[in-house]
């Protein structure tokens, strides 16, 4: 049906009343009647939606699976980047751990010069104990010079090449190192053995020694420097009819974690060998 | 080849005991990879045992050991010579062969070392050093000889492949 131009009430009137309803509908006055019309179109409306959803997301899938296990397959990468990252750097923290404890007991002995070098093997025989070095006589490194790590004494130089040391440790079965105790003050030789252990003999019956005291290097028979710090003494011995006593040493170097020691490369070992000969 | 393949392993061996075997530690022993390697390498199904090839690996562990050179050549022609010995009495078992060889080639090894130490006049209590180190390391070349010659068995395979019957 086609409005009659003639009519122009009826205009006025469909004008009026969209107007009305307009009004109406801004108002608020709207809202419940439109809410209870449209609920179920929205419910359809919803149906729907979520229908065609689940269908595009069923034709998609394969393509975002494929692209999820690459996205995965990137975070596994850069997981492991990281983590290879973060166990680099938990190294090289340890590292400057070590050398900062190297460095401090290089600065409170100022005195001596010292040459740090890496352990790079042991001694194949379990009945000795030896490490092997990364410096030799190319790096100044000379037969008898002491060895140290941040806690104390570690041995000396027992053989070099041009590029690598053999160092005897102070556990060694054929290693002497004299000492003297704190604060008892008794002097005596610390020796090795084939097990790791470190001893005192010939330590006289009236010798105050005992369990706690400090060991350090005495310094007398010119193979090590004096006052370098060896380890505590953990036991103190005698036997019946003996006519000394013996005492366990506690070592403060772990030696089987040792990676960097420092050379003291400025010492002079004395050979005391020609007075010790006969006329 | 069967020489120049068996010297390399020694002297792959002898690194691999200088910076990483001396770590796997029991009590005080420690595993012997070079003696390891020997013993397997002369059990192998085909080799016929010699002493002498205790003297290359014997050499390569005295360059990196403290220990004299002739302390380490006659501890490992020793042990070659036991591995000799025994393949020519009990041939038929050779995992017992095995076994046997190298436990007795351990013994025979720290036995010499132990001679050379009392009579450089070292301090040694021979039973702390039995107990302590000689039988931890025979334990744990024990548990190593397996594997060890298993994978000497395929290394040899690869040099000197078994020709299939036409």
């Amino acid at each position: 049906m086609r409005p009659s131009r003639d009519n122009p009430y009826r205009l006025v009137t469909l004008i009026l009343l969209a107007a009305g309803l307009l009004t109406l509908a801004l108002g608020g006055y709207l809202t419940p009647i439109l809410s209870g019309t449209l609920e179920p179109v929205y419910g359809a409306q919803g149906w729907l939606y979520a229908r065609f959803q689940a269908i595009q997301d069923f034709i998609n899938a394969p393509a975002d699976i494929a692209r999820l296990r690459q996205e995965n397959a990137e975070l596994r990468s850069e997981n492991a980047t990281l983590q290879t990252q973060i166990i680099a750097l938990q190294q090289q923290v340890a590292e400057i751990e070590l050398l900062s404890a190297l460095l401090d007991f290089a600065r409170a002995r100022p005195e001596n010069a010292y040459q740090a070098a890496g352990v790079i093997g042991r001694d194949p025989s379990p009945f000795l104990h030896y490490i092997i070095i990364n410096r030799g006589s190319d790096d100044g490194i000379r037969r008898g010079m002491p060895v140290v790590a941040q806690q104390g004494l570690v041995g000396r130089v027992a053989q070099v090449t041009a590029n690598a040391s053999r160092v005897e440790l102070i556990t060694d079965p054929g290693s002497l190192v004299s000492i003297q105790t704190q604060p008892s003050e008794v002097d005596g030789v610390v020796s090795g053995s084939i097990t790791g252990a470190l001893s005192i003999d010939l330590i006289p019956l009236d010798a105050a020694m005992q369990a706690g005291d400090l060991v350090f290097t005495s310094g007398i028979g010119g193979l090590y420097p004096s006052d370098i710090f060896i380890g505590q003494v953990s036991n103190v011995r005698q036997e019946a009819q003996a006519l000394f006593q013996v005492a366990s040493v506690q070592p403060v170097v772990d030696f089987t974690r040792l990676e960097i020691v420092l050379v003291i490369v400025n010492f002079q070992p004395v050979d005391l060998t020609p007075l010790l000969s006969n006329p | 080849m069967r020489i120049l393949v068996g010297i390399l392993l020694f002297l792959g061996a002898t690194l691999l005991q200088v910076t990483l075997a001396t770590r796997v530690t029991l009590l005080q022993g420690a595993p012997d990879l070079v003696l390891l390697v020997l013993v397997a390498w002369l059990l192998l199904p085909g080799n016929r045992p010699d002493w002498r090839w205790g003297l290359p690996a014997g050499l390569m562990v005295g360059y990196a050991s403290a220990l004299p050179d002739w302390v380490l050549l006659a501890g490992y022609a020793a042990g070659a010579g036991v591995c000799q010995l025994l393949s020519q009495r009990i041939w038929q078992v050779k995992l017992f062969t095995l076994l046997s060889g190298i436990l007795l080639a351990t013994l025979a090894v720290h036995l010499v070392t132990m001679l050379y130490l009392l009579l450089a006049a070292q301090p040694l209590n021979m039973v702390e050093a039995f107990n302590l180190i000689t039988i931890p390391t025979m334990l744990l070349n024990l548990i190593f000889v397996l594997p060890l010659h298993a994978i000497m068995n395929e290394v040899s395979k690869l040099v000197q492949p078994i020709e299939e019957p036409a």
